[in-house]
């Protein structure tokens, strides 16, 4: 059965140019003090659901740094990351577009 | 009692010490993030007590690594709550500069900011890019919420001494730009 035109759920539909956006430069987020009893109450009640997730500990593991922390010697473990990419993705953005 | 009351209770029976750090250490020093685990930082030393503790409290381990424990409940659904284990001398040190807070009515030490910050920036310096941005995330987000000063020398020393000076480059760069 075709997707209809306005059906939300359409592939075509969620590439329709045209639509009619909001755009306010003035727009600053307000943003209020919340408490963090809160936000720990909110990560809470989302727990269930990621945890379910098939893949969840497995990414857990693999997001853990495997480098000991120290204190008094940070120099003992040299840095490994993708410096380089990132530097490349800080002065490009945008250039994708 | 939740999870943080449990660990709270059964560390002083033990006279076992821990810091909290981590994504509950990044929402009090107030980044309103998600986050789906509770993580310890503990004497190294104790791993083997820490060990029976979280059996005691319900938990299972499911990944023991050299630098961290992972435990899962071994019933049901509850915080994951991951071990961070460093030498004698760091604690210490991070101890000392630690607070008491309450954190779901426990009475908890609190990381230091700064150690905070630089717990972030050396997870930043030793990462893969799935998890670059969300300490990237963190870190740019501590500075806001804390109003740092990122051009004082304290913390510029601070940068370059746990992260380099690359990544200090950019978390200014970030910064200035929000």
């Amino acid at each position: 059965m075709p997707a209809k035109p306005n059906d939300p759920g359409s592939h075509d539909a969620a590439l329709e140019p045209g639509l009619e956006l909001p755009v306010d430069p003035r727009f600053l987020p307000v943003r209020l003090p919340v408490s963090p009893e809160s936000i720990l109450a909110i990560s809470a009640s989302y727990l269930p659901r990621f945890v379910a997730r098939p893949e969840f500990w497995k990414e857990r593991a693999e997001q853990r740094c495997l480098v000991e922390f120290d204190l008094d010697h940070p120099e003992r473990a040299p840095g490994h990351y993708p410096a380089e990419f990132l530097e490349r993705l800080f002065q490009g953005a945008g250039s994708a577009l | 009692m939740n999870i943080v009351q449990s660990i709270q209770s059964a560390a002083a029976q033990r006279q076992l010490r821990f810091v909290v750090v981590g994504g509950f250490a990044v929402i009090e020093h107030g980044y309103a993030r998600l986050t789906l685990d509770f993580d310890l930082l503990v004497q190294r030393e104790a791993r083997e007590r820490w060990h029976a503790l979280m059996s005691d409290v319900g938990y299972k381990a499911v990944q023991e690594k050299e630098t961290f424990d992972q435990y899962a409940v071994r019933e049901g659904i509850g915080w994951p709550v991951d071990l961070m284990l460093v030498n004698e001398a760091t604690f210490q040190g991070i101890w000392a500069a630690s607070k008491p807070v309450s954190i779901q009515d426990a009475p908890v030490q609190l990381v230091s900011l700064e150690h905070l910050l630089s717990l972030k920036l050396h997870a930043l310096k030793h990462t893969h890019l799935g998890r670059f941005f969300k300490d990237f995330d963190d870190v740019v987000h501590l500075v806001a919420a804390n109003s740092v000063d990122l051009r004082s020398p304290a913390i510029r020393d601070l940068f370059l001494r746990y992260g380099n000076a690359d990544l200090y480059g950019k978390i200014c760069r970030a910064c200035e730009a929000q």
